[in-house]
């Protein structure tokens, strides 16, 4: 099990990383999520023992340092880009990191990396350089496994086979700490998101709060949507905006009702509506950045 | 530390660098052979150049070596998967060193074959001049150039941890090759009255390659060998301290 407790990482004297704490459990599939620069990479990193920081980190109750790594032996990691040597084949690549020539030849043929695997990887494609990537940290049979945009460069194809393999480690107790820019994809093999801005957590809910939340959002259609933004941006009523329509939460149904109402505004279409994973975090981080220009 | 190693040696021998820096030696000392002057007994007792190109192979290979890590992202799966910084840094210094003695040996034997096709038998390996036999000369200069060796692959280190580029480690190399020799005179005419304390400036070690088989470069350096031997291995010292350093703290 993995356990952060009031991390703060600095690069020179810039904290980076602001009193961050959460866990990844056995069985676990974390989607760490947030913008470009939130800090999804560094978190990473600080948990690979990377960066300097403060606070603790732990994998089986065993703390990480910056000078000791020993409790990562049993992690795995693709950080950024794959990690392999241009010069090494494949199966060269692998070979510098496995403890076990069976296990290698199964993360091969899990992989499906059997025909290009003796081929040095300088002539892979971005694709099979990222399934060697991802192949190096499912080596050795992880208990952990962080992995940073995983599905970069990916074909359809073998992005399905990527995420039934997170699932079938997690089924047999392998934990995932997961960073995707793609988030319809991450929703469909977490557990647990945790999301990010500023290199602070605001949210670490199970995957199921987000998707009751997703029940909860109302469309709204008027004859004068421009009229209809200001009047909920004058009476603060957060909104999401769509191209043609705007969403506001179930329980301000009626406050908006009678807004509208009040201001002679026609109301053209009025429905409930699920909401994607990608609204409902743009929604929240829309709210973030509404309070903090608050403040 | 072994596990470090065996990899290190992996990586670099699936490198084509190696191989190359071999060809390289073998052109940059029949380029000292055929330069347009005779071949001479001094050109043979210094193994047509070999310790100044040694030198430039060795800081590009071993700048390279540690460069590579950056470049391929690959220094992230390293570093994670070791709990000592420096016994990657020590493993690697370990290749290039070890490299580096292949070279020399490589040198030797090519210096051999050159001198019978060059000059047949009229230097004789055996034959004394100035009290010294060739194979003597020749002996002293390779032990030189062993040491300078270690001194300039801790710096290359310490380099390519420091400025980060590859190409500005090569060309602080060339610099030091060719004109190294250059600033240490003239930092030693300059200040004439400090050259106690001037005359173990770094550029000066590069004459242990010559003056162990050659005394009268003391008129140049103003040490003794022992004392030049001393300085390239404080300095050497002195490179793995501050190269490890700057190595452990580079951001990855």
């Amino acid at each position: 099990m993995l356990k952060v407790s009031h991390m703060d990482t600095f690069i020179g004297r810039k904290r980076i990383i602001k009193d961050v704490s959460f866990q990844v459990k056995p069985g676990a599939i974390v989607g760490l999520i947030g913008p470009n620069g939130a800090g999804k990479t560094t978190i990473m990193k600080t948990i690979l023992g990377l960066t300097k920081f403060t606070g603790t980190v732990a994998v089986d109750d065993q703390p990480v340092t910056e000078n000791n790594h020993a409790a990562l032996s049993g992690v795995g990691a693709l950080i950024e880009h794959p990690a392999i040597y241009p010069f090494l084949s494949g199966l060269e690549n692998l070979k510098l990191y496995s403890r076990d020539s069976d296990d290698m030849d199964h993360v091969i043929n899990l992989l499906q990396m059997q025909t290009y695997i003796d081929t040095k990887s300088k002539d892979y494609s971005l694709g099979m350089k990222q399934k060697l990537g991802i192949a190096i940290a499912f080596l050795n049979r992880p208990q952990l496994i962080i992995l940073d945009e995983p599905m970069n460069g990916l074909d359809i194809e073998a992005t399905i086979s990527i995420r039934k393999i997170i699932k079938q480690y997690a089924a047999q107790g392998a934990s995932f700490l997961i960073s995707s820019h793609v988030l319809g994809e991450l929703q469909k093999v977490m557990t647990k998101a945790i999301l990010i801005t500023e290199g602070k957590i605001i949210v670490d809910k199970p995957i199921s709060e987000f998707n009751q939340l997703s029940h909860q959002q109302y469309k709204i259609l008027t004859e004068n949507m421009d009229q209809t933004t200001q009047i909920f941006k004058d009476n603060r009523i957060p909104i999401i905006k769509s191209d043609d329509y705007l969403l506001i939460k179930h329980d301000l149904l009626f406050q908006v009702q009678d807004l509208l109402y009040a201001n002679h505004v026609r109301l053209l279409e009025l429905s409930p509506r699920g909401m994607s994973f990608e609204q409902i975090i743009v929604g929240i981080l829309e709210k973030q950045r509404r309070q903090q220009h608050e403040k | 530390m072994k596990s470090n190693l065996v990899r290190e040696f992996y990586k670099f021998r699936h490198q084509r660098i190696p191989l190359y820096g071999v060809i390289a030696l073998l052109l940059l000392m029949l380029y000292s052979a055929f330069d347009g002057t005779k071949v001479s007994r001094l050109t043979i007792s210094q193994g047509f150049g070999a310790g100044q190109w040694i030198i430039l192979i060795l800081i590009t290979v071993g700048s390279t070596f540690v460069d590579m890590e950056y470049q391929n992202g690959t220094i992230v799966t390293l570093l994670y998967k070791n709990s000592n910084k420096v016994r990657i840094y020590i493993a690697k210094l370990m290749v290039i060193n070890l490299y580096g003695v292949a070279l020399l040996a490589f040198s030797m034997i090519f210096t051999m074959v050159f001198k019978v096709l060059l000059v047949g038998s009229q230097y004789s390996w055996g034959s004394i001049y100035d009290q010294r036999s060739l194979i003597n000369d020749f002996s002293l200069n390779m032990l030189g150039s062993l040491i300078y060796m270690f001194f300039i692959v801790t710096l290359a280190f310490l380099l390519i941890s420091l400025v980060k580029a590859n190409a500005a480690v090569v060309g602080i190399g060339l610099v030091i090759v060719f004109f190294g020799s250059y600033f240490s005179t003239l930092l030693l005419t300059t200040v004439p009255s400090l050259k106690a304390i001037t005359a173990w400036n770094p550029f000066n070690m590069i004459f242990v390659i010559n003056q162990l088989s050659n005394s009268t470069y003391m008129k140049f350096t103003y040490l003794t060998s022992s004392q030049l031997i001393i300085g390239n291995i404080a300095y050497t010292f002195l490179f793995v301290v501050l190269g490890y350093l700057l190595f452990k703290k580079r951001r990855v």
